[in-house]
């Protein structure tokens, strides 16, 4: 790997070569299975706490401002549940999880990449005959899409579960007159869709996290604006993939 | 005149001053010399408040410095300026409001001759010019670290302490720096103190040098006296030098 | 039980901080020409990750709503939902998540930077108080400059809104902006102004914040940078969860 050309080329041309090295790195199985093990615990674990605080919430905000706009339209209440759900899979549960794993994960990985650039232990592991994308790339973009598909589904849960608080304390529905509505309009291709979105969302952060690492420009602001560029990056990539995603799967939801 | 008394300061279990004294006369150039981790800057911040003293007493012209509470250390900043190992200055501003930084309240007349006359002392005529057109980063890291001069020089403190100002300097450019040291010392009238481990510049430069071990000082002359001193660590960084010198 | 401590800790450390920063800027001089340096460098820096952040948005509710609201034959109401379903809710959060990395992690990374490089200390050296000169002008500068973002986002999300309504539903400008006067009441615009507000303060306060507790080199600063925006979008979550409530609780009246 060239970290010089790397720095060089325009920013998504670079995430295209980190991405492209990073494939075949995983093709090959040039990564530890143990890493991706230790990752996948750090991901998961690491930001699990702030990702149920925070999709409880947004289940419940969900469910009320559903419950707001379902009545201008059409006056029966038993779809907002369903209606609630929908968006919550469809959208909000992937996107919010990745956005929050972007920012906690994925600025790490930048500033420990970006911190190791500028202490030339990059270089040093080069001279060692090792490549970084195989010790730090590769075996967390596996980690990171198989922990945040399942915290995405785990966001899910507890989104509905912070939706039936809402519906129950403050819309004057029963439990079981939430549960008849949530599977109205719920196709098992909402799910599909949560799942892949999660998986591209976690892929990607890794490698443009890695990207904006290795590019890190040496002095004292190098390792900041890096770690900086690498949320940024993400966040409007996360939204930019979502809008594909969800445009691409629209002919397949009712 | 700055006295330290028997100073203590431990970082946690860290104990970084072990009874430090010394005292430093006006109008002299005053080396502390040791191996890094010895407290030698730690020293220098407490003297501006930038750190307390866990006991002990530090005086400067008599007046007591260990019980003045943050808000009381204004006028000490004024007449103690800290040179910083880096050049810190502020990359958004120009060159002009770098150097003027700390007297933004007088006159701007004022201000703009303090400028020139300081610029001319710390060998920056070259930026006289383009004061207010140029940004720090534009400029070399010697110019940098002289413009950081300038900018603690125009406030007119009677005392200049320097953090460690060579550190990661070739031993050309440390040469030149000893001797802008030395030239704004005398030509101003300053009295300097100069955290440092570079005994070879020192021993030109200093009135006197002061050789710090594990928080304390271990021992204490003019160059001449140094040169005979019979202490190890004394000798330790002298052999450097004589080494150099046969070769 | 030790999480729970930390936490309070350091909210603990946050109210005091905020309390100082509000202290000293009523008491020492407003310095004014570093507010509109960085009112000017934050806003301008931070106007295209708004516009695509906001034009996403808008389009990705468009796509939703429009999935949602054909079955009922209603897509004709689809400008009005969309765009009140955004200004309420989904827009506020999701731009304000990338304004927590482009404004709060910046400004951050650009305290954390000033203090491990002695920038800070220097200041006061100088007699000067850099509270007074770096970090009260930051804080007012990213609130009003995040207020004024969030607020141009929302307005570019009936652009993107448009767009997708467009492409997905066939739906003309026309038609889709008809609707809008009748769905997206006062009480929406309402909302997403006071989400705006929250969230700047809230953002303001957490760079700064964070950006001046800054310690340990280079690497400090990355993990300055990465605290700021974990903390933001928690907060902001939080944030939007309460002033949701609160605005929902009034407007339903007693």
């Amino acid at each position: 790997m060239n970290l010089q050309k790397i720095s060089s080329l325009p920013l998504p041309l670079a995430v295209l070569k980190i991405a492209g090295e990073t494939f075949r790195s995983i093709l090959r199985r040039k990564f530890s299975f143990r890493e991706v093990m230790v990752q996948t615990y750090e991901f998961g674990v690491g930001s699990f706490g702030i990702i149920c605080l925070c999709v409880t919430f947004v289940g419940i905000i969900m469910m009320l401002e559903y419950s707001y706009h379902m009545k201008l339209v059409i006056q029966n209440d038993s779809m907002i549940p369903s209606f609630a759900m929908i968006m919550l899979a469809r959208e909000l549960a992937p996107a919010i999880t990745a956005l929050l794993i972007t920012s906690k994960m994925g600025a790490s990985l930048a500033s420990e990449l970006a911190a190791m650039k500028t202490t030339e232990q990059l270089d040093a592991y080069r001279l060692l005959g090792l490549n970084p994308i195989d010790l730090f790339v590769s075996p967390r973009v596996i980690a990171s899409a198989v922990s945040n598909f399942l915290l995405s589904m785990i966001s899910l849960f507890l989104s509905v579960v912070g939706g039936l608080f809402a519906a129950v304390t403050v819309l004057s529905f029963s439990t079981g007159s939430f549960f008849q509505g949530l599977f109205l309009f719920v196709d098992v291709w909402d799910f599909v869709l949560c799942g892949t979105k999660a998986v591209f969302f976690g892929a990607s952060i890794p490698i443009i996290s890695a990207t904006l690492g290795f590019r890190c420009g040496f002095g004292a602001e190098g390792v900041g604006l890096s770690t900086t560029d690498a949320v940024v990056a993400n966040s409007i990539w996360i939204i930019i993939l979502d809008f594909i995603l969800t445009y691409a799967f629209s002919p397949l939801l009712s | 005149m700055i006295a330290f008394k028997s100073v203590f300061k431990a970082f946690g279990p860290k104990k970084v001053l072990n009874g430090l004294s010394f005292e430093v006369k006006k109008g002299e150039i005053y080396f502390l010399l040791g191996r890094s981790g010895t407290g030698k800057s730690v020293s220098l911040k407490q003297l501006v408040g930038l750190l307390k003293p866990d006991s002990g007493e530090i005086f400067l012209d008599n007046q007591p410095l260990h019980t003045l509470t943050e808000s009381q250390f204004g006028p000490i900043r004024k007449k103690c300026g800290l040179v910083f190992q880096l050049p810190a200055l502020l990359d958004s501003r120009t060159v002009f409001e770098n150097v003027t930084f700390g007297i933004r309240d007088l006159p701007l007349k004022e201000q703009i001759a303090r400028t020139l006359k300081i610029l001319k002392e710390v060998n920056l005529e070259n930026l006289i010019e383009v004061v207010s057109s140029r940004y720090p980063p534009q400029l070399s890291y010697g110019e940098q670290k002289r413009l950081a001069l300038a900018r603690t020089l125009v406030v007119d403190p009677d005392y200049v302490l320097y953090d460690e100002p060579t550190t990661g300097l070739d031993p050309v450019t440390s040469r030149n720096v000893h001797k802008l040291i030395e030239n704004v010392s005398k030509n101003l009238g300053k009295t300097a103190i100069v955290v440092s481990h570079d005994m070879r510049n020192a021993l030109e430069t200093a009135d006197r040098i002061a050789v710090l071990d594990a928080g304390r000082v271990v021992d204490m002359g003019t160059p001449d006296e140094i040169r005979k001193s019979t202490v190890q660590l004394t000798r330790d960084f002298l052999a450097d030098i004589r080494e150099d010198k046969t070769r | 039980m030790k999480a729970l401590n930390a936490g309070l800790e350091t909210l603990g450390e946050h109210i005091q901080f905020l309390m100082t920063v509000l202290k000293t800027s009523f008491r020492e001089r407003f310095e004014s020409r570093e507010f509109i340096i960085q009112l000017a460098q934050v806003g301008w820096r931070s106007l295209p990750t708004t516009l695509t952040a906001g034009m996403f948005t808008g389009a990705i509710m468009a796509v939703q709503f429009h999935l949602q609201l054909k079955d009922f034959g209603a897509e004709t109401t689809l400008g009005g939902l969309a765009t009140s379903g955004t200004l309420r809710e989904v827009g506020p959060i999701l731009i304000a998540f990338m304004l927590a990395g482009k404004v709060g992690a910046f400004t951050s990374a650009e305290l954390g930077t000033m203090k491990v490089t002695d920038q800070i200390e220097a200041i006061r050296c100088l007699g000067v108080n850099p509270l007074a000169f770096l970090v009260v002008p930051r804080f007012y500068a990213v609130i009003i400059s995040s207020i004024l973002l969030l607020a141009f986002g929302l307005v570019i999300s009936v652009t993107g809104g448009i767009l997708a309504a467009w492409a997905s539903a066939g739906l003309s400008p026309e038609q889709y902006l008809l609707m809008i006067p009748q769905y997206t009441t006062g009480s929406a615009v309402g909302l997403a102004v006071i989400k705006s507000v929250v969230f700047g303060a809230l953002m303001g306060h957490i760079c700064c914040a964070n950006g001046y507790w800054t310690s340990g080199g280079t690497q400090g600063v990355g993990r300055a940078v990465r605290t700021t925006a974990v903390q933001s979008m928690v907060s902001i979550v939080l944030g939007d969860f309460v002033v949701s409530w609160i605005y929902n609780g009034l407007s339903r009246g007693p």
